[in-house]
């Protein structure tokens, strides 16, 4: 598994990397290759050691043990700028863009060109900004700044950046986390561009089915190790999940039937007067609503109003029978309806806050006594929430912002946790998180409503929808146009209301 | 719904572009038709010459703000230059080598507190303030503990006198050193990679370091940028007084930082840039200039001082968000 064949030129090898953190061995001797021309996918869950190995990779850290070549040659990896110019390039989940930068500004940014005195010649850099865009295939204003951009326009931008150096190694570390369906498809195919002129392409994916739509080869990491390095084509994901998690896959979404309970919450009429409008349903105690909607549906403003983040124009909410307004999150927390958001970087946690801070925030009020905080309480608290999360941290006081995706997600979960909320609104909980984790977040859910919570599960993956949900409910164009018990439909028939907002018995498209 | 997001967004934008223009604008107006010996071209000429010290400074402090740090020991640093460069023109040092002399020490200052800030990462606020006071005591030291240093500049300076109180033509000669050191510092700051970077490194230092960017190294050559105008700005003041007093410049620099913030919400994107800094030191100096005419008591300036250093952040900090 590890005979390249003969035309292929190995331009990078990794041998026994070890890397450590304080209380966590991050790497453990690992051996990891690349050849041009290659697309070779890592894949792994989160902690497993991918993100480290690539910052050993571009420099960002150095390793504690073992060295890299690069076409056969040793590096001592001294600085990403070094790494930079030997030809390593690298596109991070964050895209690290300047936001009130205009788009060749962020291009350019480090290698502006520069005439006499250092002066930027501007002009220039706009016109090799335009032709590099234009080999990538992109139309991009270039002196619009990219706040004022798109996901999938920014990561171009971070693409166009990257290949100003003319890389030989490529690294893509999760790109299509946030894409849409079309944005990966034009991706793949700039990619498989690359890959024909030889360049080597190192790319972290969770999701199996990229993998194996786009990859020659795979090598799997768990807990620090290469577990092990496949071709591809001899193998398929099941053995590389069963690889990654280190345990057969027969439980990937429990599911226990539980006595559903009394009503949590109930939402009559309810619309914001633009993108939702006339939505009514009931959460009770022990049961799961799937709102399943494409882009744009009012899905995401549904969310937003439930978790008090978006002011009602008409209809009305009952919270335990009682009608109630939320004017803020602060009140529905109070209510009990905690929202565990899409973008948890942004909305739900305080990055530079440490994990016990995050977790104690929302309900920091139970630990207060004489304005003062009980702080042996609430470390005892967050260590319990720790363990009973299995969040991968190496304490308490951990700032969140080192910790992974996943681990963040469960950060946010634990928040609302000790809010004592009673209804959870999900809204896309397993977005850009592993395998491993996302079976991990289906157990939590599973226990929030033993424990007789309710949850509201916003959701654009069929499966999970299907599987994990009482009752689901489709949105179309803001309104609801589908509302059944789970097991009374099927995706054919939640993809169709949501695409069309009806069903239809002659189109088969 | 789009659309009108779009408009609303639109004359926003106008508002926060020009907004700040427009208000100097009326205040201009107002004082053109309340108090007619503002509009005189001598007195106008004399608000610029009152704007350059600050004017300068200020610039200085856009480096620092721009990449990403802070600098509160500008007003002492320009302090400490009328005092170093009157003890030296009365020990008969040449002119010349007098003023690079100070410049030099103010590069120090800077280079002192990019060591805290920049290098050691202490917040700014506390590293350039330990700075701040730490510039006292040479001072006093200079002085020999009094508050100026006898003999004013010493033998006559044509040099000095020439910076701080000639005039070409009828513009005042130091307000032509502002302007001149304000163009070097805008092409420094918004045309040369080196800006760029200052730039990128205030505005998100990962960032910056991911491609590259040394954000320790640029933000330290802006608190030295920031020493250096600082002197600058001293020894301008220096000139214009004709003597080194202790603890002079502090005034000013309340008037530096509302100047770069007010600035930071001229015309560009929420940022602080030097021409921004330019007009906002000249629309501080036209309101201090209106009060004089209008006759306000002393008291009434630290008053109006504080509420325009207030109003300058809250306003810029209104666009960052």
């Amino acid at each position: 598994m590890h005979d390249p064949p003969s035309t292929e030129q190995r331009v990078l090898a990794m041998h026994n990397i070890s890397k450590d953190f304080p209380g966590v061995r991050a790497l453990d001797h690992v051996d990891f290759s690349l050849h041009g021309g290659e697309i070779h996918a890592l894949v792994g869950e989160n902690g497993a050691g991918k993100s480290t190995l690539i910052k050993v990779l571009t420099g960002i850290y150095a390793c504690d043990e073992g060295c890299i070549e690069l076409d056969g040659r040793e590096v001592h990896v001294r600085s990403t700028r070094q790494m930079q110019d030997l030809g390593v390039a690298c596109i991070y989940q964050e895209l690290n863009l300047i936001p009130h930068f205009d788009v060749a500004q962020n291009i350019f940014l480090g290698a502006e060109p520069r005439g006499k005195l250092g002066l930027v010649r501007w002009s220039e850099m706009y016109r090799e900004a335009e032709r590099l865009l234009g080999t990538l295939g992109v139309s991009l204003d270039l002196r619009v700044p990219v706040r004022k951009l798109g996901f999938g326009q920014r990561q171009m931008v971070i693409i166009a950046r990257a290949l100003l150096h003319n890389p030989t190694i490529f690294v893509l570390d999760e790109p299509t986390a946030m894409l849409t369906r079309a944005e990966i498809g034009y991706l793949f195919g700039l990619l498989e561009r690359l890959k024909e002129q030889g360049v080597g392409i190192l790319y972290i994916s969770h999701r199996m089915e990229e993998v194996f739509e786009i990859a020659d080869r795979v090598t799997v990491m768990r807990d620090g190790k290469n577990v092990a390095s496949l071709q591809v084509a001899e193998t398929n994901p099941d053995q590389v999940i069963s690889l990654m998690v280190g345990r057969q896959l027969d439980d990937m979404f429990p599911k226990t039937d539980l006595e559903i309970g009394p009503q949590l919450l109930a939402v009559g009429g309810m619309g914001d007067g633009a993108l939702v409008q006339d939505v009514s349903f009931e959460v009770r105690a022990g049961q799961v609503v799937g709102i399943y909607g494409v882009l744009g549906s009012g899905t995401a403003e549904l969310a937003g109003m439930l978790a008090g983040d978006r002011p009602l124009a008409a209809g009305k909410m009952l919270v335990r029978g009682e009608p109630t307004t939320f004017r803020s999150p602060h009140h529905a927390l109070r209510d009990g309806i905690a929202l565990i958001p899409k973008d948890r970087r942004d909305e739900g946690l305080v990055l530079s806050f440490t994990v016990r801070e995050n977790m104690t925030l929302a309900g920091l009020g139970r630990w207060v006594s004489a304005g003062l905080i009980r702080s042996r309480e609430e470390k005892a608290v967050t260590r319990d929430q720790i363990e009973a999360l299995n969040v991968r941290t190496y304490g308490a006081e951990q700032v969140v912002q080192e910790l992974s995706g996943g681990n963040q997600q469960k950060v946010v979960i634990a928040k609302a946790m000790l809010s004592q909320a009673q209804v959870y609104v999900f809204d896309e909980p397993t977005r850009g998180v592993d395998v491993g984790a996302k079976i991990e977040i289906y157990r939590l859910i599973s226990r929030l409503l033993q424990g007789g919570a309710g949850v509201i599960l916003f959701s654009s993956e069929l499966p999970e929808i299907l599987h994990i949900t009482d009752r689901v409910m489709v949105m179309f164009r803001g309104r609801m146009v589908l509302d059944k018990l789970t097991q009374q439909t099927d995706a054919d028939e939640l993809l169709m209301y949501a695409l069309k907002g009806e069903a239809s018995e002659t189109d088969v498209s | 719904m789009k659309s009108n997001e779009n408009v609303r967004r639109g004359a926003g934008d106008l508002i926060a572009r020009y907004g700040t223009l427009g208000l100097m604008a009326l205040v201009c107006l107002f004082l053109a038709i309340s108090v007619p010996a503002f509009i005189q071209p001598s007195n106008l000429f004399d608000v610029l010459r009152q704007v350059a010290v600050v004017g300068i400074m200020a610039c200085g402090l856009t480096y620092a703000v721009a990449a990403g740090g802070f600098d509160l020991s500008v007003g002492s640093v320009a302090a400490l230059s009328t005092v170093f460069v009157a003890w030296l023109l009365v020990r008969n040092v040449p002119v010349l080598a007098a003023l690079l002399v100070v410049l030099a020490v103010g590069a120090a200052c800077g280079w002192a507190n990019g060591l805290f800030c920049a290098r050691l990462r202490i917040v700014p606020w506390v590293g350039t303030l330990a700075t701040m006071l730490a510039v006292v005591g040479p001072q006093f030291m200079l002085t020999g503990g009094g508050s100026q240093i006898p003999g004013g500049l010493g033998p006559k300076q044509p040099l000095m006198d020439f910076l701080g109180k000639g005039f070409l033509g009828p513009v005042p000669v130091a307000a032509l050193v502002m302007l001149l050191v304000a163009a070097v510092a805008e092409i420094v700051l918004s045309k040369t990679a080196l800006g760029q970077h200052m730039y990128a490194a205030g505005g998100d230092r990962v960032a910056a370091e991911t491609c590259g960017i040394d954000s320790r190294r640029v933000l330290w050559l802006a608190y030295i940028f920031s020493g250096v105008l600082a002197a600058g700005s001293g020894l301008l003041m220096a000139a214009r007084m004709g003597l080194g007093q202790v603890r002079i410049g502090e005034p000013y620099l309340m008037d530096a930082i509302a100047a770069v913030f007010l600035g930071s919400t001229v015309i560009k994107e929420g940022r602080p840039h030097i021409l921004g800094t330019i007009v906002g030191a000249i629309f501080m100096g036209i309101m201090f200039n209106g009060l004089t005419l209008l006759h306000t008591p002393y008291w009434g300036f630290y008053l109006f001082r504080g509420i325009m250093v207030f109003a300058a952040v809250a306003l810029s900090g209104f666009r960052s968000r």
